[in-house]
């Protein structure tokens, strides 16, 4: 794992034995397995919710989008290498992330932007049981957009010139008396930019990444070179991923990713 | 304002929208359009308030567990802010229409009951002959007059061959300036010139408005007796008569007249608006031409269109416009 990640992406999702201690049947636990983050699971209490499930060997990564949780205690993640240790808690705000080896709480963000947390670590010998225990603090009940655990692919940082955009899918339109009518629905963001990389990278992100997922909506780590900058989206390449070979080290890859619902 | 879309497919209910909302179900966000979702009386003055479904294009993968797709499904629409409050626009039964590997497309046919009549008279009033055709034994619904006109107009015709009733009763309210919807086991009989609610809406409701000058006509002519039309050089309409005496037909003629020289009022409004039905009086003042004007129409035509971005309600009636 690199010290300095610059975009990082998850692209299957090899979550399984998906339970939960509560589950409202309008909202199964099939929703946040599936691939949008508006689709939500749901408890049916406002107590606690513990969600137990199992990563397979080789994952890298533990990601959460779209939870109204204000802390998730992670009770009995315990590997075995020592790399983690049981009774990690993230506390208040809404948008953690920590890479591993943690350095809490240096390594935890708190946006409060997008309901997410993602965790890396190094990649676990073999399936592993994690038990998280969502909270909310005003006991609302507890929703989960998506649970997901895998391997990742990730490269430099993006080079100078990375840019943020956004994609609003709000209605507006003009009335009879010169006014704007504006029905706000969701906005997404898009990251566009450039990165240089060596060909082993390259061919990783070419091949294993966007030729062999295409468009496919999975996780992404984002970060400029400013490294408070980091950005934990649910999104999908927007154009399949393109490079130019600038001698025999070195590569540019156009990365283009959009935020999806 | 949301958009509740229950489509069952194969048996299975799927709570989907055009967007994602979560609130009693979680409706996944499926649809890809709702076309000409549409309520219109079946003449300019009257008659059968006939649903015209439109069409429902859903995103491929609602049918992941059922493809092809089923020859029919049927599809229940609401709108409201929230999912317990929504209000009904339209429960239908659905037959598949266009598929390719972009959108699955089907077209609502409705699942109003139909029931047909052979050699029959009529006599009595517009009222009777709906009690006669709600029994138990035709359509089977229960009748609500309580918009209807009174006295309810009298009634004189002979029928031969075989009609459709509910299509002999929508000629027969309109040429009496009544109207009638069905909304669950219920028969609505509704007078033209009724008020079944008042709505007020300003300029912050509503899109550029287009006004459609009224019909000109210089005869209305039915069964043999005529009555003038307000433009000379107009055109002459004839209608089948559903009275013999000269007077009930002259009377009938002459709201018939009343309704179809009024303007046509289009009306886009900006957002979904479950609030306005059929029937309803609406007054708007229109501040954005070159004079102030303020107008005051009865709804006879509801139109929707849904997409993944964008919502649109139309309504249209005739009304008279004036200046203030």
């Amino acid at each position: 794992m690199t010290e300095r990640i610059g975009v990082l992406c998850s692209p299957l999702n090899t979550t399984t034995n998906v339970s939960a201690s509560s589950i409202n049947p309008n909202f199964p636990i099939d929703n946040m397995l599936d691939e949008h983050p508006k689709m939500l699971f749901k408890s049916n209490s406002t107590s606690d919710l513990t969600v137990t499930a199992t990563m397979i060997a080789g994952s890298e990564c533990l990601f959460i989008f779209n939870t109204n949780a204000t802390s998730i205690n992670i009770t009995s993640l315990d590997f075995a290498n020592g790399e983690w240790f049981a009774g990690n808690e993230w506390f208040a705000g809404n948008e953690w992330f920590a890479k591993f080896p943690l350095e809490i709480p240096s390594e935890i963000f708190e946006s409060g932007e997008n309901n997410t947390m993602g965790i890396t670590f190094n990649a676990i010998e073999s399936n592993k049981s994690v038990e998280l225990v969502f909270s909310n603090v005003d006991h609302d009940v507890i929703n989960i957009g998506i649970l997901w655990s895998g391997s990742i692919e990730w490269t430099n940082n993006y080079m100078y010139g990375m840019a943020e955009s956004q994609v609003d899918y709000s209605i507006l339109k003009p009335l009879s008396n010169g006014a704007t009518y504006y029905k706000k629905r969701d906005v997404v963001r898009s990251f566009s930019g450039t990165v240089l990389e060596s060909p082993e990278v390259m061919d990783k992100m070419l091949l294993d990444v966007s030729r062999k997922y295409g468009l496919k909506s999975m996780p992404w780590i984002i970060s400029d070179l400013n490294d408070d900058n980091r950005w934990k989206i649910f999104g999908r390449l927007n154009e399949p991923i393109s490079t130019t070979y600038n001698d025999c080290k070195h590569n540019e890859l156009n990365i283009n990713i959009i935020e999806v619902l | 304002m949301s958009v509740y879309i229950t489509t069952t497919i194969n048996s299975t209910d799927h709570y989907v929208s055009n967007e994602f909302i979560h609130d009693i179900h979680m409706w996944d966000a499926k649809v890809e359009e709702v076309s000409n979702i549409t309520s219109v009386i079946e003449y300019q003055y009257g008659g059968y308030m006939r649903p015209q479904y439109g069409s429902i294009t859903f995103i491929p993968t609602l049918f992941k567990n059922d493809f092809p797709p089923p020859e029919t499904i049927e599809s229940s629409i609401k709108v409201g802010d929230t999912e317990s409050g929504a209000i009904q626009l339209c429960e239908s039964l659905c037959s598949l229409g266009l598929y390719d590997r972009e959108i699955i497309s089907y077209n609502a046919i409705g699942t109003a009951k139909q029931d047909y009549d052979s050699d029959n008279s009529f006599s009595g009033t517009l009222i009777d002959m709906f009690n006669w055709a709600c029994d138990s034994s035709r359509l089977n619904y229960t009748l609500d007059t309580t918009h209807a006109r009174t006295p309810s107009p009298a009634i004189s015709k002979t029928l031969s061959g075989d009609n459709l009733i509910v299509d002999m009763l929508s000629e027969a309210s309109a040429y009496f300036s009544h109207y009638f919807y069905i909304e669950g086991n219920t028969l609505y009989l509704i007078d033209m010139f009724a008020n079944t609610g008042s709505k007020t809406l300003s300029e912050f409701d509503y899109t550029p408005v287009s006004y459609q000058s009224s019909e000109d006509i210089s005869l209305l002519t039915s069964g043999g007796y005529s009555i003038l039309g307000s433009t000379p050089s107009g055109h002459q309409i004839d209608i089948d008569p559903w009275h013999t005496a000269q007077s009930n037909i002259e009377s009938a003629l002459q709201n018939i007249k009343i309704s179809l020289e009024k303007d046509l009022i289009t009306l886009e409004l900006s957002h979904i608006n479950n609030n306005i039905a059929i029937g309803n009086q609406v007054t708007f003042t229109d501040q954005s031409m070159i004079g102030d004007t303020t107008t005051t129409f009865i709804v006879t035509k509801i139109n929707f269109n849904i997409s993944v971005d964008d919502e649109r309600m139309i309504i249209e009636g005739r009304g008279i416009t004036t200046s203030i």
